[in-house]
């Protein structure tokens, strides 16, 4: 069959159609939609890994004036340490450690689901709150030597509360992040 | 297209993947003028074909994370620019179909075809013959033969049937040419 000619004229010649030049200008509304560089959450965390590092310091502190001050002091017996349990102190301790440990262990299952999108903030947390369960282990050790030293108790339970603040902190800071990668995928679908 | 500017492409979305700002703008300089020339041909006027073309590259860059070299990145451009010039034509209920006549009853056998030789064929013409055709029939006959989609992929852009590209397509060319028998002579 013969080729039409028209149709062998246009597609020979197809590149030579691209006669006009793009407007100039075009580029610059372009150039302002550019997606941003997706490191974004990184430098947002960095701030909550420093108040992590000065949470482990505060923390580092008041056990060290804890120490100092259980130096001056004489030791209470074994028999003394059995009455422990039983001191109001301790029962509050007992009651403040359940309450903290169910909402980190709530905000961690949370946490858990930008593990796969923030791996090493999310081992570099891990490695923060393993230094600051070790400190708290060596509080309650000393804990279980002395009487119900309200310094030491509230050392512990600030530890809780450190832990929390920076669980809410990360999971504020990774939504912010998640939230402006999503709003551009949504804006484009009103376009 | 070469291998040596495949591989600039290649690189240069690899770059603007890792947040390089400058390659967006390499990117947009190699493509452009291309990715225009397209946008007007389908939209028609400049103004649009502009709009289309700015609207195009947005979507592209942000979609730049799925492009994953199973094609070349102009291919993969160029079908985001026809895609999202349908879509605008689409709004203003363009008929791809022309339910009015049935077209393939009008063709004419060979015997009646146009003297091609007086077509007088030059780009410039045919330019001008395109931009006087209905909008249904100058986007399959650009989507045909400049922007070298197959009928199967025109009815897959154009969510019609394959013998429906071939019959509109066909009747977009019938007008091509009584439109360029009807110019005045020879100009280029």
């Amino acid at each position: 069959m013969e080729k039409d000619k028209l149709e062998e004229f246009v597609r020979s010649r197809s590149a030579a159609f691209d006669t006009d030049e793009a407007p100039a200008f075009a580029w610059e509304s372009i150039e302002k939609e550019i997606p941003a560089k997706k490191k974004a959450a990184n430098i947002k965390l960095l701030p909550i890994i420093w108040k992590a590092a000065a949470a482990v310091l505060i923390f580092a502190a008041a056990w060290f004036t804890n120490d100092l001050f259980d130096s001056g002091k004489i030791r209470k017996s074994e028999t003394a340490n059995q009455t422990i349990v039983q001191d109001p102190v301790i029962s509050e301790l007992i009651d403040a450690e359940a309450y903290y440990t169910s909402q980190i262990q709530s905000r961690q299952q949370e946490l858990a689901r930008y593990a796969e999108e923030h791996p090493e903030i999310i081992a570099e947390l891990k490695a923060e709150f393993k230094a600051m369960d070790e400190r708290k282990e060596e509080l309650r050790q000393d804990l279980a030597q002395s009487s119900a030293d309200e310094k030491v108790i509230e050392a512990i339970i600030l530890s809780y509360r450190v832990k929390l603040e920076i669980l809410d902190g990360m999971l504020l800071e990774m939504k912010r992040s998640r939230d402006a990668e999503t709003q551009p995928e949504e804006a484009e679908k009103h376009l | 297209m070469n291998r040596e500017l495949h591989d600039t492409h290649q690189q240069l979305v690899a770059a603007c993947k890792n947040g390089d700002r400058r390659a967006y703008g390499e990117l947009y300089n190699a493509f452009s003028r291309g990715m225009y020339n397209i946008c007007l041909r389908m939209m028609g006027n400049p103004e649009e074909a502009k709009d289309m073309l700015q609207e195009g590259f947005v979507e592209a860059f942000r979609k730049l994370g799925s492009f994953r070299n199973e094609s070349t990145f102009g291919a993969w451009l160029k079908r985001i620019m026809v895609n999202r010039c349908i879509n605008e034509l689409e709004k203003r209920r363009i008929e791809w179909v022309s339910d009015h006549e049935d077209y393939t009853h009008q063709l004419p056998d060979t015997s009646d075809a146009p003297d091609e030789e007086k077509l007088m064929l030059s780009v410039e013409r045919v330019k001008r013959a395109m931009n006087e055709l209905p909008e249904g029939a100058r986007v399959i006959f650009s989507l045909y033969l400049i922007e070298g989609y197959d009928h199967t992929e025109i009815a897959d852009i154009l969510s019609i049937s394959e013998s429906t590209s071939k019959t509109q397509f066909m009747r977009a060319r019938q007008l091509v040419k009584e439109k360029l028998l009807a110019m005045p002579g020879f100009e280029c």
